[in-house]
């Protein structure tokens, strides 16, 4: 007994010590890790940021400083000339004004029709035809858009929507629909049939059921595939390129595509024009962003 | 059910938003009630960079004609090309528009543009035009383009940089390889400018093949056309060696490295900067005088650009199009029949991009390119839009592939020959 | 069939304003385009079409160019896909990690993915500009080279170089989707394997992955997909150059279209490029398919 008491006190004693060197290991070992997490967060943070800030840095040079071979980082003498000129001298403000409008537009455009497609798949796919829609919505995704640029055009011509925003909105939708279809079919799939059976019983008919009930509870889901779709938009280059000739249409992707044909030697004036782009989308993103990754996050714990 | 409704009616707001803006700008762009007309012209230089007058001659036009306004629109001249394209093919072209020389045949064969022949003949103007611009806007026999102004290509030099390395002025392609080694050695770092992209390099090589005894294209029989490089041994040869002297020219440090990917901005601005010591280059270099005092203090103009055998240039003449389908063709004439005009020539293209032979012209940036214009030669009046793209090609394959001058020859001379073929031109 | 149409009436009604819009805009260009493949079409040449069969089908297949766009497609395609999955996933890891800052590096690393495509073809062709670009200068001072390089303009850069900048607009889209993922991950789990004695990689290999097989499966696809047509970044970055080496199947059409005016050809290359899509995205289904089952 005697000895066997011993054993264990000296056991017990070295399990203490043993676990007090484990538990040192694990913080030194959390200190590397988040030393290294750092590190590389870092890394990645300047890869992420560098080229936005180093557009600015140009933007804000004066002309003779932005066409040297041996740049520095920092002006001496910073000026806002150049973005003077980007606002008041050219088109910009109308470019940005028509972004916005077409963006949201198309947005809110197929964010309609995609509610009550993604439901149909959803909820209604037993009617014949409704999965094969649904398949040919994905392999809608593998259509090149460069190729669609003639036929579209003479499309839009004939419907004498070439150089006019609802032309425009219709073009990004199509493209827009069958993605944020599926985004949201994989959100409604997740909502319990019984809810909305309980509203059935209620005499709902299913147009009030999707306004009702399954659009409130889908308000993360729809707001990411919404930011997805306006990211999309924001940056929409080819549609725009072909169906817009007229300069007080084009959207910001297509007319400082044209700075850059046009001004190619300026870079001073392209980045100031770069910047006033990127910061109000980076803005908004910021404020938005978190819905996002909820509506993410909803959509994807099935898969 | 209010987010419903609150739906239907922000849709239905942008709807009827979009169809009134719709109406709106097409009302603006034709003939309105108050007899007014509105021409839309596209062309390819905006009112911050415009070095030849454009912007002075539509306001002076418009103070002349109150009841004609514009409706310009700047694109770049790929973008333009490709959109005239589009537009016009589908019957929708703008009511003017500038373009390139090259792109005249492709538009002719597309059966797209307006006849210039009745109201030229009929123009009294037409006379203060030579022949050789006339011919250059022909094909078969008809007018299909109007000039716009004259690029026509000459040697220019920082003449200071020059002096101080104590070289002469390189004449030929074996001078200036010579000039540029000691240009080169003496810290130049681009003792000769080229453009590898853009609509600049072929236009570029044209001139080096023409110098050295050579066609692009030869007229083999009524309307047929080759390219007879491979055909003999002779020809075959002095194609490669234009080849090799861009080779050579890379590999001795007379151009740089970084100029295979220059377009004709980039080669303009560094030579306008100072850049460059030597190039083959157009009139609107003058244009940069004012945004680089200092890098054109010692910018001289003399000559046909080097040469090989005979001496060459090429004889831009930018110009005019009308469409067939065009809304108001007889106000875009009277237009440009102004622009063309004594008048007209004094506020656009002034001095020595001008297309008349009846401007008074002095001064060291106009004498040298009228001495120069009896060596001007033109583009074959064959669809170009192909040829143009293998040219350019031809001389990346050169500079940055690993083709030797004689294989970039005879391809080029194969995807011309195909080009033609494709047109139904090609003659055996 | 009235009871037919009383039960699907509602799902086909609500289907409607897709289909219209696919229909019209989608399928009608697509038909034209199949059509098109099948006869000779020259802009240049108005009013003078005819049927050639699949003339234009073999004279693409006959033009090494077409062979070259293709190897080009794949190693764009492929490249960018596995850089975008490898940076997304890394970064998702990190910003997955309980450390100060989280959100702030989260909203950093979100931004390039707000930047339109011209804007990042912009900034990065001033950044890798041969003459006055910043990345050559970095570079030097670093000694990592000694002479500036020609990124976009010579041929052994340039795909490299497009490839890294479409990463950089595109990783950030990974990064938030498996974020998303990861923080559903139940941290008892986690736990339990550390107990278990479970080191960093396998925890990462046995409950973390397996996790991220779902959205993995629809990113890559997706992106797959969009790669392989994309058009504007490489038109604005290099348009295929140089000497094509950045030359993929869609500029290939585009140039076909809009610079040769050969319409039926690259109507021809448009089918050839659906056809690919299809056969690539069946082995990827098959294989998927085929795991499942193994997995049990």
């Amino acid at each position: 007994m005697q000895i066997n008491k011993e054993i264990t006190t000296q056991l017990n004693r070295n399990t203490t010590k043993l676990s007090k060197t484990i538990r040192l290991g694990r913080k030194t070992k959390k200190t590397i890790l988040n030393t290294i997490t750092y590190i590389l967060l870092i890394t990645f943070s300047i890869y992420s940021l560098f080229p936005i800030v180093w557009a600015f840095l140009t933007a804000i040079k004066p002309k003779d400083e932005v066409m040297s071979s041996t740049p520095k980082l920092f002006t001496s003498s910073p000026t806002l000339e150049n973005f003077r000129s980007v606002i008041f001298e050219t088109q910009f403000p109308t470019y940005f004004l028509n972004s916005v409008i077409v963006s949201f537009g198309s947005v809110l455009l197929s964010i309609a029709i995609g509610v009550l497609a993604a439901y149909t798949l959803s909820r209604l796919n037993k009617a014949p035809g409704v999965k094969m829609l649904g398949l040919g919505m994905l392999f809608a995704q593998m259509v090149p858009v460069v190729l669609l640029m003639i036929p579209l055009y003479r499309i839009m011509m004939n419907m004498s929507l070439l150089d006019s925003y609802l032309g425009l909105i219709i073009s990004y939708t199509v493209f827009a629909v069958p993605i944020i279809t599926w985004m949201l079919k994989g959100f409604f799939d997740t909502i319990p049939i019984e809810i909305e059976e309980s509203a059935m019983l209620d005499g709902c008919n299913k147009f009030i059921l999707i306004v009702r009930i399954m659009i409130p509870l889908s308000v993360p889901a729809i707001v990411s595939a919404g930011i997805y779709a306006l990211v999309h938009a924001w940056s929409e280059f080819v549609l725009t390129f072909t169906f817009v000739s007229d300069d007080t249409m084009r959207t910001l992707s297509t007319g400082v595509f044209n700075f850059m044909g046009l001004w190619i030697v300026d870079w001073g004036r392209l980045m100031a024009a770069a910047v006033l782009i990127v910061v109000p989308i980076a803005i908004v993103f910021t404020f938005i962003q978190k819905y996002l990754v909820s509506g993410l996050t909803a959509g994807s714990t099935k898969g | 059910m209010i987010k419903k409704y609150l739906m239907i009616l922000v849709i239905a707001i942008f709807a009827v938003g979009c169809s009134e803006k719709d109406a709106s700008s097409e009302t603006g762009s034709d003939n309105n009630g108050d007899g007014k007309t509105t021409l839309e012209v596209w062309w390819n230089v905006d009112k911050a960079n415009d070095r030849s007058g454009y912007y002075d001659a539509i306001e002076r036009y418009e103070e002349l004609n109150p009841d004609v306004t514009f409706d310009i629109q700047v694109l770049p001249y790929e973008q333009l090309k490709q959109k005239l394209t589009t537009t016009s093919s589908n019957g929708n072209p703008p009511d003017i528009a500038q373009g390139l020389g090259e792109w005249m045949a492709d538009f002719n064969s597309m059966d797209i543009l307006y006849d210039f022949t009745d109201v030229v003949n009929s123009w009294e103007g037409k006379d203060g035009i030579s022949e050789a611009v006339w011919n250059s806007v022909s094909m078969n026999g008809k007018i299909a383009a109007f000039p716009s102004y004259l690029g026509t290509r000459a040697r220019m030099y920082h003449e200071n940089v020059i002096n101080e390395v104590g070289i002469e002025l390189p004449n030929t392609w074996d001078e200036l390889l010579e000039a540029g080694k000691i240009l080169k050695d003496a810290g130049i770092e681009n003792p000769f400018g080229i453009s590898a992209t853009s609509a600049r390099a072929p236009q570029e090589l044209a001139v080096f093949v023409w110098s050295n005894d050579l066609n692009i294209v030869e007229e083999i029989g009524e309307g047929k056309y080759r390219n007879t490089w491979a055909d003999s041994e002779d020809e075959l040869a002095k194609a490669a060696e234009v080849f090799q002297f861009y080779k050579d020219m890379l590999d001795q440090g007379v151009i740089s490295q970084n100029q295979t990917s220059w377009g004709y901005q980039e080669l303009d601005q560094n030579f306008a900067q100072g850049n460059v010591a030597i190039v083959q280059n157009g009139p609107w270099i003058e244009g940069y005088k004012s945004e680089q005092p200092e890098g054109m203090a010692d910018v001289r103009v003399d000559g046909v650009p080097p040469y090989n055998e005979t001496p060459a240039t090429f004889l831009e003449v930018a110009q005019w199009f009308l469409f067939k389908d065009g809304k108001n063709n007889e106000e875009a004439i009277k237009f440009l029949t102004w622009m063309g005009s004594k008048e007209g020539q004094s506020y656009y293209a002034k001095g020595n991009r001008t297309i008349r032979n009846d401007m008074e012209l002095e001064g060291e940036w106009n004498v040298p390119f009228s001495e120069i214009a009896k060596n001007g030669r033109t583009w074959p009046p064959v669809p170009m839009g192909g040829i143009i793209d293998s040219m350019t090609q031809s001389i990346q394959k050169v500079l940055l592939g690993d083709t030797t001058p004689e294989e970039t020859a005879i391809w080029l001379s194969e995807q011309i020959n195909e080009s033609l073929e494709s047109n139904g031109l090609l003659g055996e | 069939m009235t009871k037919f149409l009383q039960k699907h009436a509602i799902a086909y009604f609500f289907m409607l304003p897709a289909i219209l819009f696919l229909i019209l805009l989608l399928l009608v260009p697509i038909i034209n385009v199949f059509i098109n493949s099948l006869f000779e079409s020259n802009l240049l040449t108005p009013g003078k079409e005819k049927f050639v069969g699949l003339d234009n089908f073999i004279s693409t297949f006959q033009d090494p160019l077409f062979w070259t766009a293709i190897k080009n497609s794949i190693v764009y395609t492929f490249g960018s896909v596995g850089g975008e999955y490898v940076v997304g996933l890394t970064t998702a890891i990190l910003l997955n990690q309980q450390i100060k800052g989280r959100a702030i590096f989260r909203g950093i690393m979100i931004i390039p993915w707000v930047v339109p495509i011209v804007v990042a073809g912009m900034t990065w062709r001033w950044m890798l500009n041969p003459d006055y670009g910043i990345i050559n200068v970095l570079l030097m001072n670093a000694g990592v080279i000694e002479q500036g390089i020609n990124w976009l303009g010579s041929e052994s850069t340039a795909m490299f170089s497009v490839i890294w900048v479409n990463v950089w607009r595109s990783f950030p889209f990974y990064t938030i989707s498996f974020l998303a993922v990861l923080q559903t991950i139940n941290k008892n789990e986690l736990e339990a394997a550390e107990i278990d004695g479970a080191n960093i990689f396998q925890k990462f290999w046995n409950i973390t992955f397996p996790k991220l097989k779902g959205i993995s499966m629809i990113l890559i696809v997706l992106h797959l997909i969009w790669t392989f047509n994309n058009f504007d970044f490489i038109w604005i970055l290099t348009e295929g150059g140089p000497l094509n080496a950045t030359e993929t199947l869609a500029i290939n059409t585009y140039k076909e279209a809009f610079m040769k005016y050969h319409y039926g050809t690259a109507s021809a290359i448009s089918v050839l490029m659906m056809s690919i899509l299809l056969v690539m995205m069946s082995i990827y289904f098959w294989l998927q398919n085929k795991q499942a089952k193994v997995g049990g």
